[in-house]
């Protein structure tokens, strides 16, 4: 009786242990076979859409004025003060042209061009206290909300500075929208300036909460 | 007997390892979860915003 | 009588224990994969929150200026 338990009990934990051995196969085989190539495939597409998608962080690292840090662990935020003269006023010109062009037919062109120079020096001075205030504090990897209050505070100081330097008539405030908003305009795509650009000239002549933010800092 | 010890520590040690292993990659398929969701998320608002482009400049060929 | 199973155990033992050391080395692969690919795409869900962001605050401001158009 003894001998015969111990046999079934033995044929029983070999076959226990073969099937052990072909899950563990089997485990190894779909991971080696199925997984690696879809998660290959992944980073492939993912690759993919990194590159196709670098237009929008270039425009997020401009218009904040932030060199993100995560791809190179070394490059540090103190890089960004030439690229960003440089490639500032060239946006600017940009959509300038566009806007007297398509956007903005019936206002003067005059106040346009006129309004064209001064922006850009506003906001080289500008950029230099928003290069402060970027110096204090670290780009950390949940500083998307600050990211965005500041582009918000560019165009207002360009805004608010440019209404201080420069006596202006009543159109002329829709000129300065017109030239600050590109900074929010922007991002999305260059393409839809005109539908956020409608929107924003009221975005920006409502906030005098976010101006009185702005004296705080100066 | 001494063979089977053997064997069954080589086994114990490796089953550790391949569960450090395990919990290693559960982690890491959480946060490509996450950013898959996320990159989701991209991909409407892009598409979104593509579409209001279209239509924006759509009406402003009409308007023309 | 025990021998045979007992060497057929053993034996039985030996390819689990092959076999586990083979899953092992290509687990360890497929997280040094992930581990690649996440790091890759910290910036794809950085650009991604950035748009969310910057979307919700679109949206707020509309609603604010309650210049928001209905959808189409």
């Amino acid at each position: 009786m003894d001998a015969v338990n111990i046999e079934q009990i033995d044929q029983e934990i070999t076959l226990n242990l073969q099937s052990i051995d072909s899950d563990l196969s089997y485990c190894f085989n779909k991971i080696t076979k199925d997984i690696i190539p879809y998660v290959t495939r992944y980073g492939q597409t993912c690759e993919d859409i990194t590159n196709s998608s670098s237009w929008l962080k270039e425009m997020f690292q401009q218009s904040a004025n932030v060199q993100l840090v995560t791809d190179q662990a070394v490059e540090s935020a103190g890089q960004v003060l030439e690229p960003r003269t440089s490639l500032f006023p060239e946006v600017e010109n940009e959509t300038d042209e566009f806007h007297t062009v398509d956007q903005y037919p019936a206002l003067s062109q005059t106040g346009v061009s006129s309004a064209g120079a001064p922006t850009t020096k506003t906001g080289g001075s500008v950029k230099q206290d928003q290069f402060q205030d970027q110096d204090t504090d670290e780009l950390t990897q949940d500083s998307a909300m600050e990211k965005q209050r500041k582009k918000r505070k560019v165009s207002l100081q360009i805004h608010q500075h440019f209404n201080s330097s420069s006596s202006s008539n009543s159109s002329m405030e829709n000129d300065i929208s017109a030239n600050s908003s590109p900074i929010k305009t922007i991002p999305p795509e260059t393409e839809t300036g005109t539908e956020t650009h409608n929107k924003i000239q009221g975005e920006l002549a409502k906030p005098g909460t976010v101006i009185h933010f702005n004296s705080k800092r100066d | 007997m001494d063979n089977k010890q053997r064997q069954y520590a080589r086994l114990a040690a490796h089953l550790k390892q391949l569960r450090e292993n395990l919990d290693e990659t559960t982690a890491q398929v959480e946060i490509m979860a996450n950013q898959s969701n996320m990159i989701t998320k991209l991909g409407a608002v892009q598409a979104s915003t593509f579409i209001g482009s279209n239509r924006v400049f759509e009406d402003e060929m009409l308007k023309k | 009588m025990e021998n045979p199973y007992e060497k057929v155990q053993s034996n039985i033992l030996a390819r689990i224990i092959g076999n586990v050391e083979r899953l092992n080395q290509s687990v360890v692969i497929l997280n040094q994969e992930l581990r690649r690919v996440n790091t890759k795409n910290k910036n794809l869900e950085l650009m991604s929150q950035m748009c969310e962001n910057y979307r919700e605050s679109v949206d707020f401001q509309l609603q604010a200026t309650s210049k928001k158009q209905d959808p189409l």
